[in-house]
């Protein structure tokens, strides 16, 4: 895992054919799309996961470096996902197309200390909250923990406006500290 | 506005360190593998394969022979009667004589007593028996038999050999069907299933990207592609639109 290559360079050679490349790329993106589609999907993770990492391969063939490799490939991660939705008949999908979105969502906007709590109970708190965040919420803030896109990266990643992007992530955040404000 | 909170993001971390399970990373990693060396796994596929194949068709020529050969066996018992006249043929007239010679010796014998006829024909025999053997007739015309019936049995033993490899071993079916596996493995997954779903986006915008190119509107064209590229990298592109 010290190839000093770029994610990019790293897809490039495998879509030239260095299987090994592909290693190292897949050694460091396992961990946060495996959390990614986790977070999204309980109990589904390794079906998608898989998904994900199959159309990673197939899409080699036509890899362009057009964008941080991180917003490919949670880009794919992201489609799957939908189509996931799509596959349960659920109306999660509907969520991502809202236009008002989280826009109209009032952002708790209370800072609170969370290092005054007890570690190990605000880690099962925050996933408690993270759990019950609406799906583009969470997934925005996910992008952001692990795969440490900026704003616009995840709109790239998501499909939206980073005005979007930026009132999801802001949304999230705030649940999230408030979860953790409740603690105390 | 920040994009991050580093008291959200240690709590964050702390609380979720999933990971892929060992054994779905072997799969994703021997999958990946596997797409960037399809020749050489298909070389090496044949030869894995051509060892069991040949003892396969070995065998069963072997066991094909064996019973074709017992059929075989009443000739070659009946070979020495007809090899006879075919040796005959070769040194026709002294061996005649010399049979006939000895034939009458031995009837003059048999005349003077029946105790020294015995020998008589006994050498009558030993003479005759040359004119059997001496020719090479036997062992000749057998292992030319053999031969001439060897290629054909041969070829179409090892035809039959080959087919019923193929069909009896199911290792090679696997092996087959593995060849044509990937859209089998896919389905597995849920994959085309989820394809599907997925699909209907892409494929209106290419739908849409063509209209576009047969009324001239290139750039337009142009941007809806880019468009299409970013939202569906994963999108295998129709050779028409490859060309930039």
């Amino acid at each position: 895992m010290d190839d000093p290559r770029t994610d990019e360079a790293l897809m490039l050679a495998y879509r030239d054919g260095d299987a090994a490349a592909f290693e190292t790329l897949y050694g460091r993106w396992r961990g946060p799309m495996y959390r990614y589609l986790a977070h999204q999907a309980a109990g589904q993770a390794d079906e998608l996961f898989q998904d994900v990492w199959m159309r990673v391969v197939r899409a080699r063939e036509h890899y362009e470096v057009t964008a941080r490799f991180a917003t490919w490939l949670f880009r794919i991660a992201h489609n799957r996902l939908m189509d996931h939705y799509r596959a349960q008949g659920r109306n999660r999908v509907d969520l991502y197309d809202d236009p008002e979105d989280a826009d109209t969502l009032a952002a708790p906007a209370q800072d609170t200390p969370p290092a005054m709590l007890e570690r190990r109970e605000a880690a099962r708190h925050i996933l408690a909250a993270l759990a019950t965040l609406p799906e583009p919420q969470r997934e925005a803030f996910l992008l952001a923990e692990e795969s440490g896109m900026s704003l616009e990266e995840i709109a790239a990643a998501t499909g939206v406006g980073r005005e979007t992007a930026k009132s999801r992530l802001r949304y999230a955040l705030g649940r999230l500290r408030q979860a953790l404000a409740d603690l105390r | 506005m920040e994009e991050r909170d580093p008291m959200l993001s240690r709590a964050y971390r702390e609380a979720s360190q999933a990971e892929p399970p060992k054994p779905l990373d072997d799969r994703i990693l021997t999958a990946a593998r596997a797409a960037v060396a399809p020749k050489r796994r298909g070389r090496s596929r044949w030869f894995a394969w051509a060892i069991p194949l040949s003892t396969a068709a070995v065998l069963v020529l072997a066991v094909t022979l064996n019973l074709y050969m017992p059929r075989q066996a009443p000739q070659l018992e009946g070979l020495p009667a007809e090899t006879p006249s075919l040796a005959m043929n070769d040194s026709a007239p002294q061996a005649k004589a010399e049979a006939e010679h000895i034939a009458s010796s031995a009837q003059r014998e048999l005349t003077s007593g029946a105790a020294a006829a015995r020998p008589g024909p006994a050498r009558a025999e030993e003479a005759a028996a040359p004119a059997v053997v001496t020719p090479g007739a036997t062992p000749f015309p057998a292992q030319q038999a053999t031969r001439q019936a060897t290629p054909t049995a041969e070829s179409r033993n090892a035809a039959a050999a080959g087919s019923v490899a193929v069909e009896a071993s199911p290792t090679f079916g696997a092996a087959a069907k593995a060849q044509t596996a990937a859209p089998e493995s896919a389905r597995e997954t849920g994959m085309i299933e989820a394809d599907h779903a997925a699909v209907s986006g892409p494929e209106e915008r290419v739908r849409e990207i063509r209209r576009l190119l047969r009324e001239g509107r290139a750039e337009e064209a142009r941007k809806a592609l880019q468009g299409l590229r970013r939202q569906y990298p994963e999108y295998p592109l129709p050779d028409d639109l490859k060309k930039p």
